[in-house]
């Protein structure tokens, strides 16, 4: 990263001193767009571009209201105080996106939109280039964390979601075509429950399951395609079809959360069907895959404890305790897509700012 | 309750195969146990054969409890109450108990594991958040190794409310009546709550180990202790299984054979399963 704010240290240190009486006489009583100036926004996005990727981490400790109201008055300060304004932009963009994933946790989660929307504003006058389709991919996986489907899809007046900005920008990235599918199956389950109701006659789910089958053609993303298709023909009771895109889908992959999924599923299906020695071998093999996740071991639990082998339900189960609390369980993330990919998406992205 | 009663303490132990069946036995006159019965005031009865009760074992047996929090919003104040609380939960404690303390959201965590001495806190870790997977923590902590010669109470803390399990609550029913200890569900006064017939089967779920559902007090630790005492206070009934299958599952029923045991209210568990299968 390039950027720099040059300000000679003489002034510098009058300026932070002025800013801190200023903000001292003024606190309590101020009203929220004075009391923003007490964060020093510009030292922090000098801090980001220089690799210090903790300055964007609002949610540790300070005030979310004063940092987002501080962004949108004063980093524009810092983005025209370099030459190389479209790379100072795209920092402040990325400043903006990890610190409105770290509000994602907090009671103050809402405030994570309004650090989108200043971050969208920054990269909208950006040619298309590499970098900015690396912002895209980190703003649409943290879009997708949040489950946000109307920022990221659209919906009612908004027609035009983020996704649509992220596919101007880079026509031809695969990540982007899948976003928008599973946007509409997020806006249209309401449950992250597995979805066994099936509802053979619902159009909407007939029109994913052909926008699914259609990505299924695309090799980056095959694999996840054929499984939110199996998932979709959950949904419409054809549990055979399911069945099948499963196993098609862990021949096509090696990625744990789509081989552990199918396989999960795979057992919940059997299981349902009274076949629970089928389901359990299901369930063994995603417990293999990704050893301790929660859905799958309780479900393999319940059958083996139904079937008087609570011996190995008890071995089970320690493992999901053993691991640390920050242990992913690959059903849970299901339902929010590219969400998983935020860590790697914000790696790249600061790779490339560098 | 179905425990091998003698071995090693410190190793867990899992579902029994033996014949010798524990049951956790809760008597009630209104709402005050019914203390000093003896061995001679009960009935057992195994798929409906009376059966020869070897031993009231003492009420001294050690207690594992498991206190489970579901960390979605509606009870917030639970955990609140208990994040002040653990002076007040020790002090139920003899020096032979143990507590643990686990949490979930959409997943299960660990708060804390089991100890006999929890020191001043309970929340080292952080509190899971997303959405609520009761039935499969349920099953989880129901799920979980057993310890031979202690009993096992698992108190729930919930609004009952299940948005994101791949289990359901028939399931949980199911594993409840094979399970070991007795599990007790505090539901809170306010916030979502399951469909009615989900909430049905969870009670049944509970009732089915011998133990129940109440409503939360204000204060967690108070309705907890509540909660405890009862345990505490109920008989523990062996017996040696006659003239019934060695596998299979068996329902059990107690009564009380004392003459003014109509007014009585008589807790036990529903049944166990010997030697596997349903």
């Amino acid at each position: 990263m390039r950027a720099r704010m040059d300000l000679p240290a003489g002034r510098a240190r009058v300026f932070v001193a002025g800013t801190v009486v200023f903000s001292w006489l003024m606190l309590s009583s101020l009203s929220p767009a004075v009391s923003a100036q007490g964060i020093d926004i510009p030292k922090l996005l000098d801090r980001y571009s220089a690799a210090d990727y903790a300055a964007a981490r609002v949610a540790d400790g300070g005030d979310p209201d004063r940092f987002v109201q501080a962004v949108e008055r004063n980093a524009s300060r810092w983005i025209s105080a370099g030459e190389d304004v479209p790379s100072r932009r795209l920092i402040a963009a990325a400043f903006a996106l990890e610190a409105a994933e770290s509000l994602l946790q907090s009671p103050r989660r809402i405030l994570y939109r309004r650090l989108f929307e200043w971050a969208r504003l920054q990269v909208r006058p950006l040619p298309p280039s590499d970098r900015l389709t690396a912002w895209h991919l980190a703003a649409v996986s943290l879009l997708m964390r949040a489950e946000d489907w109307p920022m990221l899809g659209g919906s009612g007046e908004a027609k035009s979601g983020h996704l649509a900005h992220a596919r101007a920008a880079a026509p031809d990235e695969a990540r982007f075509l899948l976003a928008a599918a599973v946007a509409e199956e997020g806006r249209g389950t309401g449950s992250r429950r597995p979805p066994l109701a099936g509802n053979p006659s619902d159009a909407g789910l007939e029109r994913l399951a052909s926008r699914y089958a259609g990505l299924a053609s695309i090799p980056a993303i095959a694999a996840e395609a054929r499984l939110r298709h199996g998932v979709t023909m959950l949904r419409l009771g054809k549990t055979e079809a399911a069945l099948a895109d499963f196993a098609e889908a862990g021949r096509m992959t090696t990625d744990p959360h789509v081989t552990h999924v199918g396989e999960l599923l795979s057992g919940l299906v059997h299981e349902r069907g009274g076949r629970p020695g089928e389901a359990l071998r299901h369930l063994r093999r995603a417990l293999d895959i990704v050893p301790g996740a929660a859905s799958a071991t309780a479900l393999a639990a319940a059958l083996l404890i139904a079937d008087g082998q609570a011996e190995e339900a008890a071995v089970l189960t320690e493992v999901v305790f053993a691991r640390s609390a920050a242990a992913e369980d690959p059903w849970r993330l299901y339902a929010s897509g590219d969400g998983r990919l935020w860590p790697a998406h914000v790696a790249q992205l600061r790779r490339v700012l560098r | 309750m179905a425990l091998r009663v003698a071995a090693a303490p410190q190793q867990p132990t899992f579902r029994t195969r033996t014949s010798v069946v524990l049951v956790d036995v809760l008597v009630r006159d209104g709402s005050r146990p019914v203390r000093g019965l003896q061995k001679a005031d009960f009935q057992v009865f195994d798929e409906g054969f009376p059966q020869q009760i070897d031993e009231l074992l003492p009420e001294q047996m050690p207690i594992d409890l498991t206190i489970l929090l579901d960390a979605s919003g509606s009870t917030a104040g639970a955990i609140e109450s208990f994040k002040t609380s653990a002076a007040k939960v020790s002090g139920m404690l003899r020096p032979e108990d143990r507590v643990r303390v686990m949490a979930f959201a959409t997943g299960p965590v660990e708060l804390m594991r089991l100890t006999a001495d929890p020191g001043p806190q309970f929340f080292a870790a952080p509190l899971p958040t997303g959405a609520t997977s009761l039935n499969d923590a349920l099953v989880l902590t129901l799920a979980r190794a057993r310890y031979p010669g202690r009993r096992h109470l698992v108190v729930a803390y919930t609004d009952g409310a299940d948005t994101a399990s791949v289990l359901d609550t028939v399931m949980v029913a199911r594993v409840a009546r094979r399970s070991d200890a007795v599990l007790h569900l505090v539901l809170a006064a306010d916030g979502p709550r399951s469909p009615a017939d989900a909430l049905r089967l969870l009670r049944e779920a509970a009732e089915s180990t011998g133990g129940g559902v109440s409503e939360s007090s204000k204060d967690a630790a108070v309705t907890l202790r509540q909660v405890f005492d009862d345990f505490r206070e109920s008989y523990v009934l062996r017996y040696t299984p006659a003239d019934v299958s060695s596998t299979g599952w068996h329902s059990i029923a107690v009564r009380v054979t004392r003459p003014d045991a109509d007014r009585y209210t008589v807790r036990a568990r529903k049944g166990y399963s010997a030697g596997g299968g349903s």
